[in-house]
């Protein structure tokens, strides 16, 4: 088979769509790292067996990450995570991005002054063990 | 595609089916919802011919009613329809017997999927193996229409996980499949349309992921709107 | 035509237990009855001559109170008894055929129904099944006939016997000739009859279970209908016309309309279990 187990218990939102939350997984395992540039990914089938999700689900949510670039299928070929750093980097800018909006989105009511924030995010960060930065 | 159009069905003067009209595609899982008594089942039982109607036409890949339909789809019930003596091993064989389109090697993966004992008995069967038999029994045939009846009522979490599993997998795909439920909790994320009925009248139809896409808003969400009245 | 014979196949195989249970007791019955009616009068016998010389006394007996054949063997409970409980078993399975595929404790209606046959063929089935079990039954009894004639005649004493062939018992026996009659013909008309009988039954049933309430009023009356139906020719030419017709002609119109009512049954039925019947 060649391409890695994508086996994941995802809790689905059901109010968003599901070929998204499936896009949105995808993207946020390129960002990390774990899906890799070239790498090759499952087929639709495939897909929808480990996700347990409809096939269509899985079907459309190929072609809108084929559409952005995100993967490519030549042919008859299994689909591979897209080789172009630019569109990785931009995925993990778009995560980055969004998830820093909904963070700001939900500490702004509470009116905390930038450098107390900071402060507060530096000790939370490294209290859980993140990946090394600053 | 299986179109339901404006079928009306009654039962002396009382209304079940109340100029129902609907599509169900080839290739997507289509959902009848409802409370118990809006007549789901009776809409099912309709389509695969048990059921004549008292108004409307339902045509089968554009053709009324004829024996060939039963090559065309399958329909797996709620209840258990094959005899409680017989075994698990002689009803198999029996759709043998019958269906031309048995397909026997899928047959045997199901058989392994649901761990079945072929030596047990309809009759003695749990609700939750009885719903796998049916399921087996249904899924066996190569048809284009897999019909089912409520198939999570009423069993165990891990009996309906592996009735889920199913389709998710290459066993529905390409076929067109219509179920029933009244409680969708667990299998909302796994339909591609939901039929809302109330009263035997079709109240609401959509794609699920359009009314996500657009409205930001569950199937149970459009239940609520629906069934508050 | 495959279809229909392997479901045939399977209708007498979910009797076959019933069917079989009902043969071994009309076999052991009769045996029972042969045996205990030659007993009884041997007994009777015995009582009287017992103490005289043998052979002249029995003679005597015979000339008195009359000699046994075989065919005191029918008239009792034992012998008579199998045959009445397999006919009522026959007639309760003519509905029962039919309602327990509704009412048993799994519905497997729907499944004959999903069938990829052509629907007449479960009617037609049903109907054959019921035919051939019939004269499964008759077939038994046949060949039970001489079985018993030479079981009576080994323990019955040639000196209190009465022979007959066993053609001549059956033949002189009432109920006999009604479902064993002598000539081929006749039985063709009995059985042929009867099959019809079980024809409108079964489309009757149909009738109900397509309209429910209303159909129970439609099925006697379709019953009602072709009772008349058939007793019309007999009614037109002995009873208003009388000696228009010949006896033979008579009964050829009479066969051609239990012919009649067996077509229109079939035709009925099977449109019926295809478009109106409701599982």
């Amino acid at each position: 088979m060649g391409a890695i187990q994508i086996i994941a218990e995802i809790k689905w939102n059901n109010r968003d769509p599901v070929y998204i939350q499936v896009i949105r997984y995808f993207k946020t395992r390129i960002a990390s790292g774990s899906l890799e540039a070239g790498q090759e990914i499952p087929s639709r089938r495939e897909l929808a067996a480990m996700l347990k999700i409809n096939p269509n689900t899985a079907q459309r949510a190929y072609k809108e990450m084929e559409e952005q670039g995100l993967i490519h299928t030549e042919r008859n070929l299994p689909s591979r995570i897209t080789t172009d750093r630019d569109v990785l980097a931009g995925v993990r800018e778009e995560l980055i991005q969004s998830a820093l909006a909904d963070f700001l989105d939900s500490i702004r009511p509470m009116d905390i002054p930038l450098e107390e924030l900071l402060e507060l995010v530096k000790r939370q960060y490294r209290g859980k063990g993140g990946a090394g930065h600053d | 595609m299986i179109e339901v159009m404006e079928v009306t069905k009654k039962y002396g003067r009382k209304k079940v089916l109340d100029s129902l009209s609907f599509t169900a595609e080839k290739g997507e899982i289509t959902c009848l919802i409802g409370v118990n008594g809006t007549g789901k089942t009776t809409t099912l039982k309709a389509i695969a011919g048990l059921v004549p109607v008292s108004k409307g036409k339902i045509l089968i890949d554009g053709e009324p009613y004829n024996k060939h339909i039963y090559e065309k789809l399958a329909f797996i019930p709620d209840a258990p329809i094959m005899l409680p003596r017989m075994k698990i091993k002689d009803v198999i064989l029996f759709m043998r017997d019958f269906y031309p389109d048995w397909n026997a090697l899928r047959a045997k993966d199901l058989f392994h999927f649901f761990k079945l004992n072929e030596n047990d008995r309809i009759g003695d069967l749990s609700k939750g193996n009885m719903a796998k038999v049916n399921l087996l029994l249904g899924l066996s045939l190569d048809v284009d229409y897999v019909l089912m009846d409520e198939p999570f009522s009423g069993i165990d979490i891990f009996s309906r996980e592996q009735i889920a599993d199913v389709f998710a997998s290459g066993l529905v795909e390409n076929r067109g499949v219509l179920i029933t439920t009244h409680e969708i909790n667990d299998i909302e994320h796994l339909l591609d349309k939901a039929v809302l009925l109330g009263d035997g009248k079709v109240l609401r139809k959509f794609y699920t992921e359009d009314i996500r896409s657009s409205e930001g808003k569950s199937v149970v969400d459009i239940m609520r709107e629906v069934y508050r009245q | 035509m495959k279809s229909f014979v392997k479901l045939v196949n399977f209708e007498i195989n979910r009797f076959a237990k019933i069917y079989w249970s009902l043969v071994a007791i009309t076999i052991l019955s009769q045996f029972t009855s042969v045996f205990l009616t030659v007993h009884c009068y041997i007994s009777q016998a015995n009582g009287i001559v017992y103490h005289q010389s043998l052979p002249t006394a029995q003679l005597a007996y015979v000339k008195h109170y009359g000699s046994i054949s075989f065919i005191d063997c029918f008239g009792t409970v034992w012998f008579m008894g199998p045959i009445a409980l397999c006919a009522a078993a026959m007639v309760f399975y003519i509905f029962l055929i039919w309602y327990r595929d509704w009412y048993g404790k799994h519905t497997f209606i729907y499944r004959l129904f999903m069938l990829p046959v052509e629907r007449w063929n479960l009617y037609l089935a049903k109907a054959a099944s019921i035919l051939l079990m019939v004269l499964g039954f008759i077939a038994v009894q046949i060949i039970l006939l001489p079985v018993e004639h030479f079981f009576f005649n080994a323990i019955t004493p040639r000196i209190y016997r009465m022979d007959m062939t066993v053609a001549d018992a059956v033949l002189s026996f009432p109920y006999f000739n009604l479902l064993l009659p002598g000539a081929a013909i006749d039985f063709l008309f009995h059985y042929g009859l009867g099959f019809t009988v079980v024809l409108v039954i079964f489309t009757a049933i149909l009738l109900e279970r397509s309209f429910r309430m209303k159909g129970i009023l439609l099925g006697l009356l379709y019953g009602f209908l072709s009772f008349v139906l058939f007793w019309t020719p007999d009614f037109l030419f002995e009873v208003l016309l009388p000696g228009v017709l010949h006896q033979q002609e008579l009964l050829w119109i009479e066969v051609a309309t239990t012919a009649i009512i067996a077509g229109y049954s079939i035709l009925l039925g099977g449109y019926l279990i295809k478009y109106k019947a409701t599982v």
